[in-house]
């Protein structure tokens, strides 16, 4: 309720007035207190009061009270149909009563107030305005606000990201036709509930969301639909990654997200270094996910991945006609596309020279030029790189640039290699056994205690990803629920034989053999079947038709 | 990695939550254990994989009712004499002990042996989690043997129990300890470090360690202690759980039927959900369908202080937060299900796990 | 038989008294604040009580009282007694000793030293081990060097078989004589060795306090006549005769909120409320739930020491109406100190240099203080945003605390008691209404005053389906007995609850009893 405007308006009426809650209790009293009325201050209506007939209705009372002389009208206050309490105002003089009862719908009017406004405990929605802009601006999970008709008024920046910047003013159902909206609407009105989670079907799969009514009294006046940040698919528009999916608890890989999440607050440019396959992008990510720029774009390019002739239109974009083949619209380049956001460059000591000088002026200016672009355009961006070689030694040798090295290496950040960290390795595996199984429908397993050994003492050059992809293959080729060493991928076959002696030639040749075979035999003999076995295997697909060649496989 | 006094206090927490509503109170059990390390130094804690394989390792635990025990008050060296009754057995000298049962005040047991022997203790347990009898274990399942079994009451009485028939052990012990005064202190599950490796839960004290920690600081920051939980376990081999229910307990029936009804409220509201129990929380039924069994944990979190509750600190109109965690893998296998799965409490339900699909 | 009835509240701050007929009118209500000597307090507000009621003196039939006085003593460590400590149960228990998990201050000012000697029973009641009688008189001859001058006994499943704990009782009178106090723990506390223990512990330490609280309350009721039956209300917010209170003196530590709560379900008619009691030195806020308080879960602590006994569940803040305000800056800052009973000499509207969250209250107008040495001209120039910051700053933590004991309810009733509580204001965020219950400044006593007898028995049984009715007789028949000791008028007494706890983890039907009865007092 509105508690000061009505004690200013109790006080300086000349009949009594008096407001209720629920239970009967009165809240405030005013006007001149009738000594035939006893006075109400702060004690409970008698039993017998008249006002008590109107608690918990919905109807206006209207009594010349004989009993005591008075003349008074007793108006519910109603939320959402509930009564909240009683406005009462008595009078002993008859003339006065008779324009109570006379004015009795702008009394109710003033009930009404009474329950919304600020400062009360009912906040009026107010459906417009920058005001809600800026407030749901303030959440990183998508937003939409919704008015009485089912239309999209306001969407903050994760929730364009989400909706699209078209959704605004369209009704959501028909721009959304068939998501479940409107069923779950129809629940929160229906149900009286002040929220309802559901699972709202986009065309980009399924989001966990809640809707939450706005009322004003017994009306709703829309509703504010926000996604939850834990239910999007990973790499869905939005998705906020967390260092939560960086598994490990070992003290070097704490220290690293530690560290990490330090660095996320600030905007400093942070460059990744560690082997490959230790999760540089997945921290990358993570930063990207804990900074003020979540909610913008994360813009991914493997600097060792792309042709370097291509590289530089990639980075930058182009101008229509820039070369041959190129779009004639031109193209934005990932910084441009990135806008906002963070840039994460991967393997940059794998980065041409001349493009090393070029990057420079964009993290200097922050504007970049496209490709046969004449006018520069304005960034910003975070950037985030990574390299799995010693950068500082590619310096010496003249192959990196110093000045850029230092531009990029403002924050260095070390990500420890798997074998640095073995304490992680259970938790590892158990996570992608779990994985791997429930992917493929496999009964769960336990590893025994000779490849638990083998899997302890290996060196995991490729990190994360090799342990992830042995998991994959163990899976795949252990038909019961123990795993033994004939499940393991055949490069794990020096170390078996060392373990299991007998002569160690023969033994990793027929192992090694062995694994190609079923590893065929689950993926296939194709060429997408084969690629897909090598990874399995953890060897190049090129070692593994020299492999086949050599063991006279027959594929 | 040792284990220190800090490191007791937090466990007192995570093993409450790993007992799963069962497992009875660790006050005591903690204070046994923090006596023990104040006058012998901190605990060792051997990671199972840097077990050899040919060590010897005998677990210890408590065995009987922890009502009892709070009243016939050990002297904190019963579990060690067994361990020692058990080596003189077999002839051979364990290189550590380690907890049948993490969950619950047995997470101390082996502890408190520990630091008074000198031994490390091994990370890792038989169940997980708590359980009610004795070849509900991992140990059993993968084809430990129990047996010999020492058994141990406070008057320094030591029973040896031999049998080939782990069940059968735990009737004879359970027996003996019903002689001793309801309550003994038992070593059993001799077995090699190849063993322990394919055939117990690894990791699950640090695993204690750290939920406790995560509750201590999710209390000192007042954020919310489900969320807490539910992140030290995805850091696990545990993986994800979730929140069944937010809620106030309704109807609690403890003669007959175990059960605890809670009726949802905020964002929970007009969800009913139903957990049945006998020691530690069973199965738990989400508007009649059962979302979650055992093995996985059932934990009910007290919503005022975020603290872990025992099923008899339950009443009713307490205001509580149900969890669900799954368990590891090496306790979800078909062998293990036959012996500690829904069915071996006489449920006829399949097991099922709350969680949405296999990791995420 | 008139019927009427004294009930009286002795706090920190004030010593209030109402005067109540049969039919629960308040017929006069005073208040006065707390004397050091306790008597002078209970005279002063008693005296006006009556005279304002005109009941006469010899017509008071019971008296009612409460007080915190052994919570004080225990939470400031004042005017303890030095307690030996024997527990019986050798070979069991040796490595935890009698105050393990204390704090060490109040360790300090309470121990006298501790025996763990043979003896105690199994779980069934057959003894264990025999009492070692010759190790507990050496304990005590050691006990009688150190000069300690209360001794507590507990016994490993005392509250089974209480033979051990009553034998070393004996043999503590005839070393000490008679009246050498001696706390049992089997009458105490309940299954839980190292929690009953601590109990039995505290109770121990608490016999001074308590022989000072009855003596005063004794010596004031004589002088004046009053030939009444006395009670003292315990945690539950039922009541026991003086002459058990003395003996058990921990069982009125959570009496205070108790009674706070009870009064003002009585006051204001209600049987589900939040209630908010702003006292002199403190704030309890607690729950009504259909007419019962809610109690503690689990074990609780009290002065920092682990027990088993449930008390009212509240939140109880430091603070009160004579709370030291302190300006911090261009903020306010309420200290933990209170100025308690000197509230009349020290406040700055009595004349004194201390400025209290009373002051502040003042001098806004939020409440009115009959005393004729309080002046608010004394508060004219005082810096009233100051006084604003501090009372928000109080809304805030009161508020606080509604939201940690409200179950969710969002339409609460909230009754504010005590006699600082009109500094809150009208509106509170976590409930639906406020109501101020006339009265409301004596809640405590009229809590104290409305209180019925109790007798509880928790107890470990072995039964199997056959035997349960025949047991659950027995142990309600012992429950309606301890309810009778306890100052019960025979034939008023009905068995409020009954709880059965299986035994778990254990082979044999083993069930947990606890039955508790309440009657009128008598």
């Amino acid at each position: 309720m509105n508690r000061p405007e009505l004690q200013k308006a109790a006080h300086i009426l000349t009949f009594v007035s008096l407001l209720t809650g629920a239970q009967g209790f009165v809240a405030d009293c005013g006007g001149r207190v009738l000594a035939s009325a006893g006075g109400y201050d702060r004690t409970s209506l008698p039993p017998d009061h008249p006002a008590r007939s109107v608690l918990g209705s919905d109807s206006v009372y209207m009594i010349p009270d004989e009993s005591r002389s008075v003349f008074a009208v007793y108006f519910p206050v109603l939320s959402a149909g509930e009564c909240l309490g009683v406005l009462g105002l008595e009078t002993e003089c008859k003339e006065t009563g008779e324009r109570l009862a006379r004015a009795g719908q702008s009394i109710q009017a003033l009930a009404d107030m009474m329950r919304t406004g600020p400062g009360g405990s009912q906040h009026a929605f107010v459906p417009e305005g920058p005001l809600v802009q800026a407030v749901i601006e303030m959440l990183d999970e998508p937003v939409a606000v919704i008015d009485a008709t089912g239309r999209l008024t306001h969407l903050n920046q994760a929730g364009i990201s989400l909706f699209g910047r078209g959704a605004i003013g369209e009704w959501f159902e028909d721009r959304f036709p068939g998501s479940g909206f409107t069923a779950a609407w129809a629940r929160l009105r229906g149900e009286g509930k002040s929220f309802v989670n559901v699972d709202l079907d986009l065309p980009e799969g399924e989001y966990r969301a809640t809707l939450r009514a706005a009322r004003s009294g017994p009306r709703t006046v829309g509703v504010v639909l926000t996604v939850r940040p834990d239910s999007r698919e990973p790499g869905s528009p939005g998705w906020r990654f967390t260092f939560d999916e960086i598994k490990g608890t070992s003290p070097a890989i704490r220290k690293a997200k530690e560290m990490a999440r330090k660095v996320a607050s600030t905007d400093s440019t942070v460059l990744l270094l560690g082997e490959s396959g230790t999760g540089k992008e997945l921290f990358a990510r993570a930063i990207h996910g804990h900074s003020f720029r979540a909610s913008k774009p994360f813009v991914a390019i493997n600097c060792a991945a792309i042709p370097e002739s291509l590289l530089e239109s990639e980075l930058f974009g182009y101008e229509g006609g820039a070369f041959t083949g190129a779009r004639p619209g031109g193209k934005p380049g990932k910084f441009e596309v990135a806008n906002g956001g963070t840039v994460f460059l991967d393997e940059i000591g794998d980065m041409p020279l001349v493009l090393q000088a070029k990057l420079l002026r964009v993290l200097q200016d922050k504007e970049v030029e496209r490709v046969g672009g004449i006018r520069p355009v304005s960034v910003d961006v975070r950037v985030i790189s990574a390299s799995h070689k010693d950068l500082e030694e590619l310096v010496m040798k003249g192959a990196f640039r110093e000045d850029l090295y230092y531009r990029l290496a403002v924050i260095p950040l070390h990500i420890p290699a798997l074998r640095e960290r073995k304490e992680d390795l259970y938790l590892l595996l158990e996570h992608y056994l779990r994985r791997y199984r429930t992917l493929y429908s496999k009964t769960p397993k336990r590893l025994s205690s000779e490849v638990l050994k083998v899997l302890f003492d290996y060196d995991w050059p490729g990190n994360v990803r090799e342990l992830e992809n042995t998991v994959e293959y163990i899976v795949n080729m252990e038909s019961g629920d123990l795993v033994t060493l004939d499940s393991l991928p055949p490069r794990f076959a020096r170390l078996i034989a060392r373990e299991t002696t007998g002569d160690p030639g023969m033994s990793i040749e027929s192992a090694e053999a062995d694994a190609i075979r079923r590893a065929l035999e689950i993926y296939g003999t194709s060429a997408r079947g084969k690629e897909k076995a090598a990874r399995a295997l953890g060897i190049h697909r090129a070692t593994l038709y020299r492999k086949l060649k050599k063991l006279g496989i027959d594929a | 990695m040792y284990v220190d006094l800090s490191e007791l206090e937090a466990l007192r927490l995570g093993a409450t939550v790993l007992g799963s509503g069962g497992g009875g109170d660790t006050y005591l059990s903690y204070l046994l254990a923090r006596e023990a390390v104040k006058k012998h130094g901190p605990v060792r804690l051997l990671q199972v994989h840097e077990l050899p394989d040919d060590a010897l390792v005998i677990p210890t635990a408590m065995m009987g009712s922890p009502m009892i025990m709070n009243e016939r008050v050990p002297s904190g060296k019963e579990a060690l004499t067994s361990l020692r009754t058990v080596e003189k057995q077999l002839g051979r000298q364990a290189l550590a002990t380690m907890p049948i049962e993490a969950g619950g005040l047995n997470a101390f047991t082996a502890l408190t042996a520990a630091a008074r022997g000198g031994l490390p203790v091994v990370d890792g347990d038989g169940m997980g989690r708590a359980f009610p009898e004795l070849q509900m274990c991992t140990f059993h399942v993968y084809g430990v043997a129990g047996s010999p079994v020492a058994v141990t009451s406070e008057q320094g009485h030591s029973v040896v129990i031999e049998s080939a028939e782990n069940p059968m052990l735990e009737r004879l012990a359970r027996a003996t300890v019903a002689g001793m005064g309801g309550v003994g202190y038992i070593a059993a599950y001799p077995m090699s470090g190849k063993q322990v490796k394919e055939a117990s839960v690894a990791g699950t004290l640090s695993l204690g360690i750290r939920i406790g920690q995560a509750l201590l600081s999710a209390e000192r920051k007042r954020s919310h202690p489900a969320g807490a939980l539910l992140d030290a376990f995805a850091q696990s081999t545990y993986g994800q759980g979730m929140v069944l229910l937010e809620g106030r307990v309704t109807a609690l029936e403890r003669q007959r039927a175990r059960r605890v009804t809670v009726e949802g409220h905020e964002s929970y509201a007009r969800q009913t959900l139903e957990v049945e129990f006998r020691y530690e929380n069973l199965i738990a039924r989400l508007d009649g369908r059962v979302v979650s069994t055992v093995p996985e944990l059932i934990v009910f979190l007290h919503y005022e202080t975020g603290m872990p509750l025992l099923t008899e600190e339950l009443r009713p109109g307490m205001r509580v937060i149900c969890l669900s965690v799954p368990t590891p893998e090496i306790t979800v296998t078909e062998e293990a299900l036959a012996v500690f799965g829904p069915k071996a409490f006489g449920y006829d339900c399949e097991f099922r796990s709350a969680r949405k699909d296999g990791w995420r | 038989m008139s019927g009427y009835r004294l009930g009286m509240d002795v706090g920190g701050t004030n010593t209030d008294a109402v005067v109540m007929d049969r039919d629960m009118n308040i017929l006069g209500a005073a208040k006065y604040p707390t004397t050091p000597d306790i008597a002078t307090g209970i005279f002063e507000s008693m005296d006006r009580a009556l005279s304002q009621s005109s009941v006469a003196p010899g017509e008071i039939e019971r008296v009612m009282v409460g007080t915190t006085q052994c919570l004080d003593a225990l939470e400031q460590r004042k005017r303890l007694a030095r307690v030996g400590a024997i527990r019986i149960g050798l070979p069991c228990s040796a490595e935890v000793p009698p105050f393990i998990d204390w704090p060490e201050d109040l360790k300090a000012a309470c121990e006298g030293g501790w025996a763990v000697v043979g003896g105690g029973f199994e779980y069934d009641g057959r003894p264990m081990a025999d009492l070692d009688e010759a190790a507990l008189g050496r304990a005590l001859s050691e006990f009688k060097r150190k000069g300690v001058e209360s001794i507590a006994i507990t016994c490993v499943f005392s509250p089974v078989a209480t033979a051990h704990e009553r034998r070393a009782a004996e043999m503590v009178k005839r070393a000490f004589g008679p009246d050498f106090p001696v706390t049992l723990s089997h009458e105490i506390g309940s299954m839980g060795l190292i929690e009953r223990e601590n109990s039995a512990l505290l109770n121990a330490t608490l016999v001074k306090v308590a022989d000072l609280a009855a003596g005063g309350l004794k010596r004031a009721l004589l002088e004046r006549g009053i030939v009444a039956s006395c009670y003292f209300a315990q945690n539950d917010g039922s009541a026991m005769s003086l002459s058990c209170a003395t003996k058990y003196p921990v069982l009125t530590i959570g009496s205070g909120a108790a009674n706070s709560i009870k009064g003002a379900g009585f006051l204001s008619g209600l049987r589900d409320c939040i209630v908010i009691d702003v006292g002199g030195t403190s704030t309890y806020v607690g729950v009504l739930v259909k007419g019962c308080l809610r109690e503690s879960v689990g074990a609780t602590r009290i002065a920092g020491v682990r027990t088993n006994f449930r008390i009212p569940d509240v939140v109880s803040l430091n603070l009160g109406g004579g709370s030291v305000v302190a300006k911090d800056g261009g903020r306010a800052r309420i200290l933990e100190d209170s100025v308690g009973y000197e509230l009349t000499r020290s406040a700055l509207a009595w004349g004194g240099d201390t400025f209290t969250l009373t002051d502040a209250a003042l001098a806004l107008g939020k409440l009115g203080v009959k005393d004729p040495a309080c002046d608010r001209r004394r508060l004219d120039g005082i810096d009233t945003t100051l006084c604003r910051k501090a009372l928000a700053l109080v809304q805030k933590r009161v508020e606080d605390a509604i939201e940690l004991v409200r179950e969710g309810n969002q339409h609460a009733v909230a009754v504010l008691v005590g006699g600082a509580s009109d500094m809150l204001p009208e509106y509170l965020s976590g409930v639906s209404e406020v109501y101020r219950p006339p009265h409301r400044e004596y809640a405590n006593a009229v809590g104290a005053a409305i209180a019925r007898v109790s007798g509880q028995v928790d107890r470990l049984w072995v039964y199997g389906e056959s035997e349960r009715e025949e047991t659950l007789r027995i142990v309600v028949a012992k429950a309606v007995e301890q309810a009778i000791r306890a100052g019960a008028a025979p034939g008023t007494v009905n068995v409020a609850e009954i709880e059965e706890t299986p035994l778990s983890y254990l082979s044999e039907d083993a069930v947990r009893v606890k039955v508790k009865a309440w009657g009128e007092p008598s």
